[in-house]
């Protein structure tokens, strides 16, 4: 009894996200995080490349024949791990079950941790900038790592989302039948890790970065609609203030974008420009910011409809340049992995589902002036890292 | 934007009509329209193939730096409008052709053929708005990835000048006039080198008809097939990252090129974050297999590929692989404009079938082909 209840309580939860048009099914888990310090957070990115790997129940082609020959990624990001996997529309229970397998037996041999850890992972300018952290090198034993997977892998960490053409509540029993049995391990004793890790100082691309970063805002804030259109006005399409200075007014920059970055508490608003390593990057940034308050300032109902064009475009149908970069380096796409893994994280962090109608709905109050004001806010709020290409 | 929501929301009422009709205008251009009921996205876009502009050392960037002109309009306002509307602009130059795409909300197809009909018109070029482009441009080649650079080097190392990469040269960039431009546009816009391409929830006559006008009153041309022959392997290296095994295929026409894009991603399929790059063509092309890191693992898997584990499971990613491209609205448009401007009888499924009928023996050779003279050895540092 007490057993079904903590299964009750604890239990991963599931989503189902159909698409009538989908030609696979695809398995997304979304296992959120605690709060590591930098050895940890490198001890996961070795655990992260090496749990796809082999379980106990299955190794490598099996997984390959299951999934129909396609790779099974794991992704991670400050705030979750992604375990994402596409299987032929005839096979939810199969690959449910190589899911399951992921989150409760990955193998981990020591071999394959070592292989992971000795993998050097090529980050271009733009992975670079959005995340500057220098992790130590780390060596994991395998009982190491178990304790790692077993603290972060948890019944009441995981979210499932299951996307495709799906006949609806099937994948649902069939999880929740699965995760009847999983009881977690005892949590390992915490041990107290809260380094900080290392912060860049370069882009070692050889791109020069420069990043507008303004504080985070809470998940549940409710001003998230009024300050996201801003971020489509300011840097999302080429109408935006953004993109018409640094790219077509001065030719500084091929790629400028507005990103949504999630952290663990809430969100992140930022700008990001591209540009290749000429003198005088920190004036060019001070100067971007200057010329987009002034621009600002002379934002019409042009640039208000513009911006929810643009939002209507990225939320309702993913167009390239969508500011929501939820999985690190690259934002939401249309594929079906991408929007399933959404509508799944969506909800894991706003405990609503996704609807992108409903957040249209709340932008189209935004008048202006609130668009303006927001924008002009959080400009003068940014802090400014420029990341020197060398 | 209540009119952009209620839109959101609207549902077309389904056609009995076939999937798609193809139509070529006396001029020699061709429209293409996909009809994908319940599609969230409308996508249309206008192909012209490079015949007769093919790039050559003393041209070389000057279709992109036309493509990036062309993009901002007669009036420079095309993106605003667009993004007005929930649409929005994206513009390709490759080897075969120069692509304009729109990716519209369901219902836009009146907007869509008024900027399409926009987009084949030359804005007012000057010698400024040229400078000021190339410095745009400049910005975009220091972004190239290394995968961008290790296929580039293949295809110039097996195509010589007919594989120059179409992003361009800077110098001739720099240089160019709006004469050259000018020139330029009116070769390339001949009927025989127009595509539309339409791929969504739309009425096959209605999006057709809608089209016509676009190119109709361009002057004929009959389209010729340009070729291009490969000639032999061997190594190169790059100015940027990791490994790439390049090897040439004939085009989607020839059983080969289905063979050996099935076993690059079978080997890709045995290493982690390996790639493989591919764009469908008629024309004899490059298969990329690369990786960004650890030139061993690339190389161990490609010495000791061993077919007759790969042969299902290669067949099974190729046939993925162009499935996945046939998923979006934008994705068909993409593809089957590309291939239309080709050739206008050409289309995607010829590739699938080439896949599902690849034999054990032709992918056995095409595995070793990696392993071999033929392949392009490109290395980063």
């Amino acid at each position: 009894m007490i057993t079904l209840l903590a299964a009750t309580l604890f239990a991963s939860s599931i989503i189902e996200w159909n698409d009538p048009n989908a030609q696979e099914i695809t398995i997304q888990a979304i296992v959120r995080l605690p709060k590591l310090g930098a050895r940890d957070q490198a001890k996961l990115q070795v655990l992260a490349r090496t749990i796809p790997k082999q379980t106990e129940d299955y190794a490598r082609r099996e997984m390959l024949m299951i999934t129909g020959g396609a790779w099974v990624q794991c992704e991670l990001t400050s705030e979750v791990l992604r375990i994402s996997e596409s299987v032929p529309a005839n096979n939810l229970k199969g690959g449910l079950s190589l899911m399951d397998s992921f989150l409760r037996r990955a193998t981990l041999y020591q071999e394959a941790l070592d292989a992971s850890a000795e993998q050097v992972d090529i980050k271009d300018y733009w992975s670079q900038a959005l995340d500057p952290r220098v992790l130590p090198p780390v060596k994991m034993q395998r009982d190491d790592a178990l304790a790692l997977y077993h603290r972060i892998f948890r019944p009441s960490t995981v979210t499932i989302a299951v996307g495709g053409r799906l006949t609806p509540g099937e994948a649902t029993e069939i999880w929740e039948k699965r995760m009847e049995s999983w009881v977690p391990e005892p949590l390992p004793k915490e041990r107290h890790d809260d380094s900080e890790p290392q912060v860049r100082t370069t882009n070692g691309s050889g791109i020069t970065t420069i990043r507008y970063v303004a504080p985070a805002i809470p998940s549940g804030d409710p001003a998230l609609s009024t300050e996201m259109l801003a971020l489509f006005a300011l840097g999302s399409g080429k109408g935006s203030s953004l993109f018409r200075i640094a790219r077509e007014k001065h030719g500084w920059s091929y790629r400028q974008e507005a990103i949504l970055v999630p952290t663990l508490e809430g969100w992140q608003l930022e700008l990001l420009v591209a540009s290749n390593p000429a003198e005088g990057a920190a004036t060019k940034a001070e100067s971007i910011k200057t010329e987009l308050l002034e621009d600002v300032k002379a934002w019409t109902a042009d640039d208000l409809n513009r911006a929810l064009g643009m939002a209507s475009a990225v939320l309702d149908r993913s167009i390239p340049f969508s500011p929501l970069y939820v999985l690190g380096d690259r934002p939401i796409g249309a594929s079906l992995e991408d929007q399933t893994f959404w509508a799944g994280y969506w909800e894991m962090k706003t405990g609503k589902k996704w609807s992108p109608i409903a957040l249209l709905e709340s932008m189209n109050h935004v008048t202006l002036d609130d668009l303006k004001d927001r924008a002009t806010t959080f400009l003068n709020g940014v802090k400014v890292t420029v990341l020197p290409g060398n | 934007m209540l009119a952009l929501i209620a839109c959101l929301a609207a549902i077309q009422i389904p056609i009995d009509q076939p999937p798609r009709l193809r139509t070529i205008l006396p001029n020699g251009a061709a429209i293409t329209v996909e009809r994908m009921p319940g599609a969230k996205s409308l996508a249309m876009q206008l192909v012209i193939s490079s015949r007769g502009t093919e790039e050559s050392p003393i041209t070389n960037g000057l279709r992109h730096l036309l493509e990036h002109i062309i993009a901002k309009g007669p009036k420079g306002n095309i993106d605003l409008r667009l993004e007005k509307e929930g649409g929005f602009l994206t513009a390709e130059t490759t080897r075969d052709a120069m692509a304009f795409r729109l990716s519209l909300p369901i219902g836009k197809l009146e907007m869509g053929a008024k900027i399409l009909k926009e987009l084949t018109q030359l804005p007012p070029v000057t010698t400024d708005s040229i400078r000021q482009e190339s410095l745009i441009l400049e910005q975009e080649f220091s972004l190239l990835e290394s995968s961008s650079k290790i296929s580039a080097t293949a295809w110039q190392q097996l195509y010589g000048d007919k594989g120059l990469d179409p992003n361009g040269n800077l110098d001739v960039i720099r240089n160019a006039t709006p004469a050259m431009l000018a020139t330029l546009h009116k070769v390339q816009f001949t009927g025989g080198n127009l595509v539309i391409s339409v791929a969504g929830d739309v009425d096959l006559d209605v999006a057709t008809s809608l089209c016509l006008p676009i190119v109709a009153g361009f002057p004929k041309s009959v389209p010729t097939l340009s070729d291009r022959k490969p000639g032999t392997g061997g190594q190169a290296t790059i100015d940027g990252f990791g490994i790439g095994y390049c090897l040439p295929v004939p085009g989607i026409r020839v059983p080969e090129t289905a063979a050996r894009l099935a076993a690059a991603l079978a080997i890709a399929s045995e290493v982690d974050q390996a790639y493989v790059i591919y764009t469908p063509s008629a024309l004899p092309g490059v298969v990329t297999l690369g990786r960004d890191d650890d030139k061993h693992g690339l190389a161990k898997a490609v010495a000791s590929a061993k077919p007759e584990l790969l042969f299902e499971r290669g067949k099974a990613m190729a046939r993925s692989w162009i499935l996945r491209r046939l998923n979006s609205p934008d994705q068909i448009a993409t593809i089957r404009g590309i291939l239309m401007a080709n050739s206008t009888d050409l289309k995607p499924e010829v590739l699938l079938e080439n896949i599902n009928a690849v034999t054990y023996k032709q992918f056995s050779e095409a595995m070793a082909a990696f392993n071999s003279d033929s392949a392009v050895v490109v290395n980063g540092r």
